[in-house]
C-alpha cells in the first residue's frame, strides 16, 4: 500500500446521485487485486476530517476507477472535485476476492452477486476472472431504473447478466436474491450489498463457499485502530476481524450475522 | 537514518532521538504499516495497551466523526500478554533508535504489575506506559486512576518491581488532574502522558438510542486540542518529572505549543490515520524551526509561563 497525491483525470455522474472517478496512480495498477479499495483524504483541511473509503471499480495501467454514491457530507464534497484536481489517497487496502484457481475451478461457472452500489465492487472482479477464460453468471439488484448506474459498463462485458429491480421497472421484479438459482452447490458466490442479502445468500447456499465484501465505519482503514470490525468464529472462538485488513471479504460461513 | 542531533531529547532517563511519539491506540504495535509510515522515524512507539489475558474490545459500532474529531470505543481490544511477547516483540529486535514504551493495562492493580513485572526482563521495551485513563472500559483504567489509592498501590507496586521507566497517562476526565499529576509524581511516576480522550457522547436520532453501546465513547482529534493544551501547560507548571503533550496534534505549529507549554515531548494520535505523512512534516519542522530561530536543541524552545 502507497499514500499518492493522485491527479483526478476523469470525473463524471452516471445517473443521478453515482459518480465514476478515475484518478491517476503513478506505480502501475497491475498490483490492485479485485475487491480491494483505497481511502481517499476529501480535502486538504481537517473538514471533514477522517479519509472516506471507496472499492475499486476498474484498473488500467497507471489510473483506476472508483464508482460511488453520493449519501453524506463527504461524498456530496468530493462530487464536486473537478478533473484536474489532486486527491491524496491511500491504497490499495484490503485483501480482495478470493479467485484461487481451485476457488474458480469448480463443475458450473462462478456466479456474481450484487446489491446496490454493492455491486461496484464486483466489476473488476468480474473482468479478472473472465481474463482467466471463465465464464461467470451475473445478478445484480436495484431499488428502480434511476439506480442503474453501471448498467452500460456491465453490458459491455460478454457476461450472462440478470438484473432485478425492487419495483420491476427495469428487468424482474424483487430483490437480486429472487432472481438467483435454486442450487449453486458446485459454484462459487461472489457477493456484495447490504448485510441482509448477505444472511440471504449464506441461508439459502449452505453447500456454496459465498466470498462478501463487507463494510464497516473506518477510521485508519489500514489495520492500525482496531474500528472497523466484525464477529467471525475461528478456531472454535468468536474473535473480532477488521474488515479494513482482514477483509474486507471474507468467507460468509464464518462470519456472524 | 541520520541523527538529527537538534531534536534529540530526554525524559529522564529515557533518550529520544525526536520529541515525536507515537500515541497509544493509534499505531497498533508498531510494526504493522511500515510501506506507509516507518516506524524509526519516531523518536518512541507506543504500543496498544497490553492486558493479561487477550480482549475483544467493545461491540461495534466503535467510531464516529465529529466535527474536527474522532469519537473512538475501542475498548482495548489486544493480543494479550503471551502473544505480544512470542509474536511482536521480536519484531522489534529489528527497529533500532526509536524507544519502544509498552502501555500497560488491567482490571485491577494487581493485572497492570503482574504485566509489568513479566515485561520488565525484555531489553528491547525501553518504557511502560500505564494506561489509568481509558474511558472506554468498565474496569480499571479511569477507575483506578480517579481513585487516589488505588494509583498509589499500582505506582509502588510497579515501581517495586520494574526497573524501566515509568510513564502515568493521564485523564482529562480526572475530577482534578492536576492533583492526580502531583499524586503521581509523589507516588514514584517518572513521566507524565497527557491527555487521553475526553469522554463524549453521540445519540442516534432515527435508533432513538445511544450511537455507542457503552453509551460514552472517548473524543480525539483537532476538536480537542484548545482543550489538552490548557491541561497540559496547567499541569507542566505544577509538577517537576517530564511532560508528553497530546491532544489533536496534526502539524508542527501545534507541536510547538505544547512544547512551549512545557511538554518535553509530544505525542499523535489521531493525526496517524488522517495523514500517515505527519511524522515526517513534524520532524522536518521542527528541524527546521531550530535552524530558523538558532536554537541548539529543541528543548530550549522557550516555555510560556
Amino acid at each position: 500500500m502507497k499514500q499518492e497525491l493522485c491527479k483526478i483525470l476523469e470525473q463524471r455522474e452516471l445517473c443521478p446521485g453515482y459518480f465514476y472517478l478515475r484518478l491517476n496512480w503513478e506505480t502501475t495498477c497491475s498490483e490492485f487485486i479485485p475487491g480491494q479499495f483505497v481511502e481517499i483524504k476529501i480535502n486538504e483541511s481537517n473538514d471533514p476530517l477522517l479519509r472516506r473509503p471507496f472499492s475499486i471499480f476498474d484498473i488500467y495501467e497507471n489510473s483506476f476507477v472508483v464508482v460511488y454514491r453520493v449519501i453524506g457530507y463527504g461524498t456530496t464534497l468530493l462530487s464536486k472535485k473537478k478533473q484536474g484536481e489532486y486527491l491524496d489517497v491511500i491504497g490499495p487496502l484490503g485483501n480482495g476476492y478470493n479467485l484461487e484457481e481451485e476457488k474458480l475451478k469448480k463443475e458450473e461457472s462462478p456466479v456474481l452477486v450484487g446489491g446496490g452500489t454493492g455491486s461496484a465492487s464486483l466489476y473488476y472482479c468480474a473482468k479478472k476472472i473472465i481474463s482467466k477464460e471463465k465464464s461467470i453468471r451475473v445478478f445484480l439488484g436495484f431499488k428502480n431504473t434511476d439506480d442503474l448506474f453501471c448498467l452500460k459498463e456491465w453490458n459491455n462485458l460478454s457476461v450472462d447478466l440478470t438484473i432485478a429491480t425492487e419495483d420491476g421497472s427495469y428487468g424482474k421484479k424483487g430483490f437480486v436474491t429472487d432472481i438467483l438459482p435454486l442450487n449453486l452447490d458446485n459454484s462459487v458466490i461472489y457477493a456484495c450489498g447490504p448485510k441482509e442479502m448477505f444472511k440471504s445468500l449464506r441461508n439459502r447456499y449452505l453447500q456454496t463457499d459465498v466470498f462478501a465484501s463487507f463494510e464497516e465505519y473506518m477510521a485508519c482503514g489500514f489495520g492500525i485502530c482496531c474500528g472497523c470490525v466484525i464477529k467471525v468464529i475461528e478456531n472454535n472462538q468468536e474473535i473480532y476481524k477488521k474488515v479494513c485488513k482482514d477483509g474486507p471479504v471474507f468467507n460468509l460461513q464464518n462470519v456472524i450475522l | 537514518m541520520e541523527q538529527k542531533s537538534r531534536l534529540e531529547i530526554s525524559l529522564k532517563s529515557l533518550r529520544l532521538k525526536n520529541p515525536v511519539i507515537a500515541a497509544s491506540g493509534t499505531f497498533g504495535y508498531g510494526d504493522e504499516v511500515q510501506d506507509l509510515i516507518n516506524v524509526s522515524k519516531f523518536g518512541a512507539v507506543t504500543t496498544k495497551t497490553i492486558t493479561y489475558e487477550p480482549r475483544l474490545g467493545n461491540e461495534p459500532p466503535r467510531l464516529l466523526e465529529t466535527c474536527g474529531g474522532l469519537l473512538n470505543s475501542i475498548g482495548l481490544q489486544n493480543v494479550g500478554l503471551e502473544a505480544f511477547i512470542n509474536d511482536v516483540l521480536p519484531k522489534w529486535d529489528g527497529i533500532e533508535n526509536t524507544c519502544l514504551i509498552v502501555s500497560v493495562g488491567g482490571d485491577t492493580v494487581e493485572e497492570y504489575i503482574r504485566v509489568c513485572k513479566i515485561l520488565d526482563k525484555f531489553k528491547r521495551i525501553d518504557a511502560f506506559e500505564l494506561n489509568i485513563s481509558c474511558p472506554n472500559v468498565k474496569k480499571g483504567c479511569l477507575a483506578i486512576g480517579s481513585n487516589k489509592k488505588a494509583l498509589k498501590k499500582l505506582l509502588k507496586g510497579v515501581k517495586k518491581y520494574a526497573g524501566k521507566p515509568v510513564i502515568v497517562k493521564l485523564s482529562p476526565n480526572f475530577r482534578d488532574i492536576k492533583e492526580t499529576a502531583l499524586y503521581s509524581q509523589k507516588f514514584g511516576a517518572d513521566i507524565l502522558s497527557l491527555v487521553n480522550t475526553f469522554i463524549g457522547m453521540s445519540i442516534d436520532v432515527d435508533k432513538g438510542y445511544y450511537y455507542f453501546k457503552n453509551k460514552i465513547a472517548g473524543l480525539s482529534g483537532p476538536a480537542i486540542k484548545p482543550l489538552a493544551l490548557k491541561i497540559v501547560h496547567d499541569v507542566c507548571s505544577t509538577v517537576n518529572i517530564p511532560v508528553i503533550g497530546m491532544g489533536g496534534i496534526m502539524n508542527t505549529k501545534h507541536s510547538l505549543e505544547f512544547l512551549m507549554a512545557g511538554a518535553g515531548a509530544v505525542s499523535i494520535g489521531t493525526a496517524n490515520f488522517i495523514n500517515p505523512k505527519t511524522i515526517d512534516h513534524i520532524t522536518n519542522g521542527l528541524e527546521e524551526y531550530c535552524i530558523k530561530n538558532n536554537i541548539e536543541n529543541i528543548s530550549m524552545v522557550k516555555i510560556i509561563k
